[in-house]
């Protein structure tokens, strides 16, 4: 059962169409690469999800229910304050209530690995704990969805292998997860399925399975058309609609977004 | 809203130009309330403590307006630039209510730092001994907040949608025909045509900031006090103020 559907997107600014007839789902418990170059519209399909920014035509379905958490590539926090202090901003923003809010903010800290560093001011922090913070302020109110836009892009290997950790523990506790990601490898790592987004159209998705034979560079490299795939065939993004149309894949889902 | 208003705040009152900005106010109100000056207004040489404090809090009033321009150009093109609203926005709070947030943030910078000037004030006011003027160097400071927080409101609704080096040029300007809003009032009053009638439409959406620091004069001296610019001005803050709720970017 899929947590969000994507159908039929379009986005265009000016004269340059960003997001063109992208559809993708995400299920229930797995979490979903989008892989593209960049400026291949990922970031605009995520506003879109996230409703920052309105699709020219299309829907975006979020099953019932469930809210989406977000971490940016590049979070910035105010750096006077602590990273407890950023995560009570935030759920006060939810209207989450004090003592829970508390309670929750602990078992974030925690596991996310920032306990130690919860009372000190994010200014101190690296690029990897900021990351870390972004990540445990998106499972604040606990999210079914999480986005998850480039989470180790500018990090360092440790910082790396952290996130890639985290989000493996993010799938272990049965979290949906969009992991927003340019680069193979760590979308490799964790990813149950890729999505590729090619020039705004989704190019093709393979499972774990098929990029694990083929390996998720020669299939992205002719999902982009810039090379030969070996013998795994990557689904068009017809046969995915197909697909889609022959169950439904978002029983209980409501509108957040229709066109 | 209010974790975001607090929030702006704490941000605003941490800027280091801001502090600078205010020592050099009162160091400047140190050199004036001495009585060792030479300062003559209108060809009368302006001595004594009692007569230098109008002149301190008309002083007081111009650094505060520059600084709330300050205070107020960056907050709102920076939430945009650090996509701070992005994480702002998921959580279901609405464009207006974020706008409306880093505005009253704003003007709350704004008030809190010509409270702090006035306070150096006060300090002079007790050190010379002078308790009595305490209550009404208050009340004048209090009168010239509307001043500057309607400059807050102003440049931060400006800065909504324009860069922020046009919005503070504007605040500026705003400021300026604040000051001179008599003096451009009788000039559109004595001329005719479309240059006129803009200048007058301009006029009427900006307090007259010279008559306000009149009535704050007139406290202090215990002269008649005129309620229709301060209420002017105060309504003038509410309009700027509810434009956050229709003014927002397009793409965040």
């Amino acid at each position: 059962m899929s947590i969000a559907e994507c159908s039929h997107l379009y986005k265009r600014y000016g004269s340059c169409e960003v997001v063109s007839d992208l559809s993708f789902r995400v299920d229930e418990g797995e979490i979903l690469g989008l892989l593209g170059p960049n400026g291949a519209g990922k970031t605009t399909t995520i506003k879109m999800m996230l409703g920052l920014t309105v699709a020219d035509s299309g829907t975006i379905r979020i099953k019932a229910g469930e809210g989406v958490g977000y971490s940016p590539e590049t979070p910035y926090f105010h750096p006077f304050l602590t990273g407890r202090e950023v995560l009570r901003f935030y759920s006060r923003l939810q209207k989450i209530g004090k003592a829970g809010a508390e309670e929750q903010i602990n078992q974030l800290l925690g596991a996310v690995g920032l306990e130690a560093s919860g009372d000190k001011k994010t200014g101190t922090y690296s690029k990897g704990m900021l990351q870390r913070l972004a990540a445990a302020q998106a499972m604040l109110g606990d999210p079914g969805l999480l986005i998850l836009d480039e989470p180790t892009s500018g990090l360092d290997a440790i910082g790396r292998m952290e996130m890639i950790r985290l989000i493996l523990d993010l799938k272990r506790k049965g979290r949906s997860v969009i992991i927003n990601s340019h680069i193979l490898s760590d979308v490799e790592k964790v990813a149950d399925r890729v999505v590729f987004i090619v020039k705004g159209r989704n190019a093709g998705e393979v499972e774990k399975r098929e990029y694990m034979e083929t390996g998720l560079e020669t299939l992205f490299m002719k999902a982009a058309g810039i090379g030969t795939a070996g013998t795994t065939r990557i689904r068009t993004n017809a046969e995915i609609r197909t697909e889609s149309a022959a169950g439904d894949p978002t029983g209980g889902s409501e509108d957040i977004c229709a066109l | 809203m209010c974790a975001l208003i607090i929030n702006t705040f704490r941000e605003k009152i941490r800027n280091k130009t801001f502090y600078i900005v205010l020592i050099i106010g009162m160091v400047l109100m140190l050199l004036l309330t001495t009585n060792n000056s030479n300062l003559t207004i209108n060809g009368r040489k302006v001595a004594g403590f009692e007569q230098m404090v109008p002149v301190a809090l008309a002083i007081i009033g111009f650094i505060a307006c520059l600084l709330a321009i300050m205070v107020s150009i960056q907050t709102i093109p920076n939430e945009f630039e650090r996509k701070t609203t992005h994480l702002v926005l998921v959580r279901g709070i609405k464009p207006w209510q974020y706008m409306f947030a880093l505005t009253s943030g704003n003007i709350a910078a704004g008030l809190f730092c010509i409270l702090l000037l006035s306070f150096s004030l006060i300090l002079f006011c007790a050190f010379y001994g002078k308790l009595y003027l305490i209550p009404s160097v208050f009340i004048c400071s209090l009168l010239l907040g509307i001043n500057s927080a309607f400059l807050c409101a102003a440049v931060s609704v400006l800065t909504i949608k324009l860069p922020a080096f046009i919005a503070g040029t504007g605040g500026v300007l705003i400021y300026a025909a604040g000051i001179l809003h008599g003096i451009l009032d009788a000039l559109a009053a004595t001329s005719e045509g479309f240059g006129a009638t803009i200048v007058k439409t301009l006029l009427f959406f900006i307090p007259d900031f010279a008559a306000i620091q009149g009535q704050a004069s007139a406290v202090l001296a215990g002269g008649p006090f005129d309620i229709q610019p301060v209420a002017s001005g105060l309504l003038l803050i509410y309009l700027f103020l509810s434009l956050t709720f229709i003014t927002f970017r397009k793409e965040v």
